[in-house]
């Protein structure tokens, strides 16, 4: 599958056609299926409201630290490339 | 373009200052590739070729930026600003980030000079065998447009040291 193709797998896409394009890679490549599920059940659980305010829980001490030059840079966070 | 060399220099002075942090897992750059959607066309509206940079200054913060050139409209477009990864930042194949970035590009019916907010993710499909490589995401809205534009694409992570 060319790279052109996988991108218009995903026609439409704004966010919601990423789950699309996750079912249609679990249907289509077997190998990848049960990775395509587990993205698909972190997305799900990333954005429930109660794993959102977890989160925002932890901002205010961690831009105390930022404004203090305390970096802790924490994991890769594939989604800083998006 | 003044606002990005601003940013850009913020950036530098406040990660050269960091205390008890490796530059290399501050710093990440990704050469990249998009497909590119401007509102509700079907099929990709444009491909861009270009890169990403991020500083993680924190488990949950970082700021972002990107440049990119988009062929088919011949436009260059460029974004900077801040995400906070609502995934469990320990995930190293797998986050999503909300967040809110300033975008400029050479066209402004490409992309007009204004503020959007933003939802992304970013997967590693193959961590095993290809971790440099990802799958990534992003939809944003712009905030005086009121436009949404997507991108989906790959990403090639460079070390740094």
């Amino acid at each position: 599958m060319s790279i052109y193709g996988l991108l218009v797998l995903a026609a439409g896409a704004p966010a919601g056609a990423l789950v699309d394009l996750l079912n249609r890679i679990k249907n289509t490549v077997p190998d990848l299926a049960d990775d395509a599920q587990k993205v698909l059940d972190l997305l799900a659980q990333g954005v429930q409201l109660d794993n959102l305010v977890a989160v925002a829980s932890h901002l205010p001490g961690e831009i105390a630290n930022i404004a203090q030059g305390k970096i802790e840079p924490g994991g890769r966070k594939p989604a800083d490339m998006a | 373009m003044k606002r990005l060399c601003i940013v850009v220099g913020l950036i530098a002075a406040l990660v050269g200052s960091a205390q008890a942090a490796d530059l290399s897992d501050v710093v990440r750059v990704a050469a990249g590739v998009n497909g590119a959607w401007f509102e509700n066309s079907a099929f990709p509206a444009d491909v861009e070729i270009g890169g990403n940079a991020a500083a993680s200054l924190s488990p949950h913060i970082s700021v972002v930026g990107a440049v990119y050139y988009g062929f088919d409209h011949s436009y260059f477009r460029w974004s900077t600003g801040a995400r906070i990864t609502v995934t469990d930042p320990a995930l190293p194949n797998f986050g999503i980030g909300l967040g809110a970035q300033y975008h400029g590009a050479s066209q402004a019916d490409v992309r007009p000079n204004e503020w959007a907010a933003d939802a992304s993710f970013g997967w590693v499909p193959f961590p095993e065998t290809v971790s440099r490589l990802s799958v990534v995401g992003n939809s944003s809205y712009g905030l005086e447009s009121g436009v949404v534009r997507s991108i989906l694409g790959l990403r090639w992570q460079f070390p740094l040291k």
